[in-house]
């Protein structure tokens, strides 16, 4: 074993509960209406974004990065600025490729999590998973991410059972002029960013941007290059006008192209004795999209919003070619009735156009698939005590192609116990729907090497199947959200998840095995024979120990048993179940030494894993417990210039994080990296 | 002992010992005042209630309370400015309701919009058009949109925009004071 620096997670957690005990020194509280108005325009603001005030109301768990937090992080991707999310999974499999989900079921094709940017899904409906590579924005446009742990169905519909990433961007009114950014490292080849802004109109603004990030590939575990480097440009524009009538339109587009590199190991049931063959797999992805929305006030106490979206995206890889064609119509109103209801609801239109291009491993049927997805969805708040309790109930009712009708109820009841503290519990229900995948695909899984000398080996691939079903989960969640003292605020999040028909492959009545040319073809179909729960605990504290000096830490418990029935030989689930850290923390310090110097540290520990699947030599390989360690120092010589230096995953040269699965079974290591960049505003 | 708790324990010190040392430094750094946005707001609007000057038909006698309502969802900011009730300005004793989104507004001489209402503003800001009451509020765009006084923040520090038009339309008057301190005025 490598030695590292490795304290307790115990330990480090007493030491961070005795520093925040520490800092929790003498106040000072004038009343400020003694000043004058002079006197209380130098008044400096020390409290946490506003931003999140209404969040603090909400009957779920909810987390927020802001602009801050991301600049602050030295993050350069959207995943990356993720890693400070309580609850959320956060592995980075191979240089382009990440494992995110939320209270579990991390993988690369995570498929429990919607995530949004500006309200357009960036999901792939094929497997109801997020190439994360390719999705991106310009990070300091980024207004904030908001993260919702636990079942978001009512208002924001399928597939958001573990969870919903919200991603929002500045409005173009907040992005005037230009901002320029160059960077250079080890890691992070190179990083350049342009945006512009400027006034089209009186209450019309608009920006466009542009981007490029190349990127180093991983280390194999010999220390070797990992051959996954990849690069990604990407622009944009955005209007956003305000109407003399007060209404509001927002008209956005995106463009990007990328170019991947990654190492894959084909099952090959003519290649004795390792059964595979090593593929050196240069890939494209590329895609756009167009989105438009307008909402209008009817009165003083309803509004409403029609969305429009298009989102073209096109990928090409050794195994499999997938483009996409998503139009997406969204109308929502929200209305007051009577005292003490307030009542949201809508109606949605998704159509989806795909065309793959099979291979002998992968292959969809047929290969050009066009549907339809409607859904409705009815909420209402009710004002129980005013200001004190509130209740809310809806559910969300969704047609698709798949399973026909879905309905998605929940109950929250959130109690205001004082200005400073707020209890809320919840009952949903979320379905996860099949994909395309799981009804009309064909994917060669491994090969299973012959037993006996004179007997063939066999290749399985697990196929699609018209009789798959969607996933549930009925989630039961308690939270409470305290600010004990004006600096400090606690959010602490309990679950129990019960899942059924979870997704397995190969139920023994349904195997089907012939005979192929020099080898036995076994066909597993999907099918839905597993089950079980999930529980766990979040806990963030955010702490402004002095005006120029935050603490902010996320810490993470979860524990996922699964059971398949013994009607299937599918053992993923047991796999799948092991597959996330148990626990999980991020540590964050913010300093401002001096107002023109940033100094911040962000330490996060993630326990040990297992890969997610239950193939290949290394599916029985402990990827380890990891400490890891980043820092961050900026200067502002001037304002609108600011120099950074970001150290990241500083306490080893590497470490190992997860697999890429999909053929990608080669255990690869994040290495320690250093990155300098200039930003310009002008 | 093995070896291995050695280091366990090792690690454990570690910890702790890091923790300490922290809390440590902390103490040495000297306490400041701190200040939330919502008692800025506050104050603010304190002096806002002294510096400005309704008519007569609105505000008359030195018996009749000057009424500021906080208007939606306040969150922290109802509770700093619920502080306020009771202050005397203009020799007027300052009373503080609190209006869920729809109530009538009729009786109110300040109306601070708290930030649940933006998607409603415009006929908010329309249905108080001619009604001699200050609207104050932080939502984005308040002034532009047609309200009196927009908080912003500039710099972590909180500044204000004055629309002197809009006002000036409800038969209110700002005084020069608090117009040449403001970043902004639209005339």
């Amino acid at each position: 074993m490598r030695a590292r620096f490795q304290p307790d997670p115990a330990a480090t957690l007493i030491g961070i509960i005795l520093l925040l005990a520490g800092v929790t020194a003498a106040r000072g509280d004038g009343d400020l209406t003694e000043l004058s108005i002079e006197e209380l325009l130098d008044v400096k603001v020390t409290s946490v974004g506003k931003k999140t005030q209404s969040l603090s109301d909400a009957a779920a768990a909810v987390f927020v990065v802001s602009n801050e937090d991301i600049r602050r992080s030295g993050a350069t991707s959207i995943p990356d600025a993720l890693r400070m999310v309580p609850g959320l999974q956060v592995k980075r499999l191979d240089a382009n490729k990440w494992a995110i989900s939320a209270r579990g079921f991390s993988g690369r094709f995570a498929n429990k999590l919607l995530v949004l940017i500006d309200g357009r899904t960036i999901y792939t409906p094929s497997f109801s998973g997020v190439y994360w590579e390719n999705q991106d924005a310009m990070l300091a446009d980024v207004e904030r991410i908001e993260v919702i742990r636990g079942p978001g169905a009512t208002l924001w519909g399928a597939n958001a059972v573990n969870g919903v990433i919200n991603i929002i961007t500045k409005s173009a009114a907040e992005t005037q002029g230009g901002l320029a950014e160059v960077g250079v490292g080890s890691e992070e080849r190179a990083i350049g960013a342009l945006r512009y802004g400027g006034k089209l109109a009186p209450d019309t603004y608009a920006r466009f941007y542009a981007k490029y990030n190349e990127r180093d590939a991983l280390i194999t575990t010999l220390g070797e290059d990992g051959g996954d480097d990849w690069d990604l440009g990407q622009g944009g524009f955005r209007v956003d006008s305000v109407f003399a009538s007060g209404d509001r339109v927002t008209f956005k587009g995106d463009l990007y192209h990328s170019r991947l590199r990654q190492q894959l190991e084909i099952p090959d049931p003519l290649a004795a004795p390792t059964y595979t063959e090593s593929v050196d797999d240069r890939m494209t992805a590329e895609g756009w999209n167009l989105l438009g929305r307008w909402e209008r006030a009817l009165s003083v106490s309803s509004n409403a919003s029609f969305q429009f979206y298009y989102d073209h995206s096109d990928r090409n890889e050794g195994y499999v070619g997938q483009r996409h064609d998503i139009i997406d119509l969204d109308f929502q109103q929200r209305a007051k009735a009577g005292e003490r209801q307030d009542i949201v609801w809508g109606l949605g239109y998704r159509g989806i156009d795909d065309r793959f291009h099979s291979t002998d491993l992968a292959g969809l049927t047929p290969s050009r698939e066009n549907r339809n997805l409607w859904s409705g969805f009815l909420q209402d708040e009710i004002e129980l005590v005013s200001e004190r309790l509130r209740l809310t109930l809806g559910s969300k009712v969704e047609h698709n192609e798949y399973t026909g009708l879905e309905v998605q109820p929940n109950l929250r009841l959130l109690w205001k116990a004082s200005e400073q503290s707020s209890l809320w519990g919840a009952v949903s229900r979320a379905v996860r729907t099949p994909s395309r995948a799981e009804l009309s695909a064909s994917v060669t899984t491994r090969v299973e090497a012959a037993g006996a000398p004179d007997s063939l080996p066999i290749l399985v691939s697990s196929v699609g199947d018209t009789g798959y079903k969607s996933e549930s989960l009925i989630a039961y969640e308690l939270g409470l959200r305290t600010a004990p003292m004006k600096r400090l605020s606690l959010d602490v999040a309990l679950f129990y998840n019960d899942y059924d028909q979870l997704r397995t492959s190969g139920t023994i009545s349904e195997l089907e095995l012939s005979l192929a040319d020099g080898y036995l073809d076994l066909e597993m179909p999907f099918d839905n024979e597993a089950s079980g729960h999930g529980y766990g605990l979040e806990v963030s504290a955010d702490f402004q120990a002095r005006d120029w000096w935050r603490l902010v830490l996320a810490y993470s418990y979860l524990d996922l048993d699964l059971k398949a029935s013994a009607e299937t030989l599918d053992t993923s689930n047991d796999t799948q179940a092991r597959t996330d850290p148990r626990q999980q923390i991020s540590f964050r310090s913010l300093m401002n030494p001096r107002p023109d110097i940033d100094l911040d540290l962000w330490v996060r520990y993630v326990d040990q894993t297992y890969p997610a699947f239950d193939v290949s030599r290394y599916s029985d390989q402990l990827i380890p417990a990891y400490w890891t360690l980043d820092l961050r120092l900026a200067w502002r010589p001037r304002a609108g210039l600011e120099l950074a230096i970001v150290g990241q995953n500083l306490l080893s040269p590497s470490h190992q994080e997860g697999y890429s699965d999909a053929y990608g079974n080669i255990p690869l290591e994040v290495q320690r990296g250093l990155y300098g960049t200039i930003r310009l505003a002008f | 002992m093995s070896p291995k708790t050695r280091v366990d324990r090792f690690r454990g010190r570690v910890g702790v010992v890091a923790g300490l040392l922290l809390a440590w430094l902390a103490t040495l750094a000297p306490a400041l005042a701190q200040v939330e946005e919502a008692e800025l707001s506050a104050a603010y609007l304190y002096n806002f209630s002294k510096f400005v000057h309704w008519p007569a038909a609105a505000l008359s006698d030195s018996s009749k309370a000057l009424v500021l309502c906080v208007y939606g969802r306040s969150g922290s900011a109802g509770e700093a400015i619920g502080a306020l009730d009771g202050k005397f300005a203009q020799g007027h004793r300052i009373r503080v309701e609190r209006h869920a989104r729809g109530d009538a507004l009729n009786d109110c001489q300040i109306v601070y919009v708290s930030d649940s209402e933006r998607p409603y503003l415009s006929p908010l800001l329309r249905a108080l058009a001619n009604q001699p009451a200050l609207t104050v509020s932080d939502i984005p765009g308040f002034v532009s949109a047609g309200g009196m006084i927009g908080l912003v923040m500039v710099d972590s520090r909180l500044r204000f925009e004055i629309n002197r038009q809009s006002a000036e339309a409800a038969g209110l008057s700002i005084s020069s004071q608090v117009l040449k301190l403001a970043t902004q005025v639209v005339r």
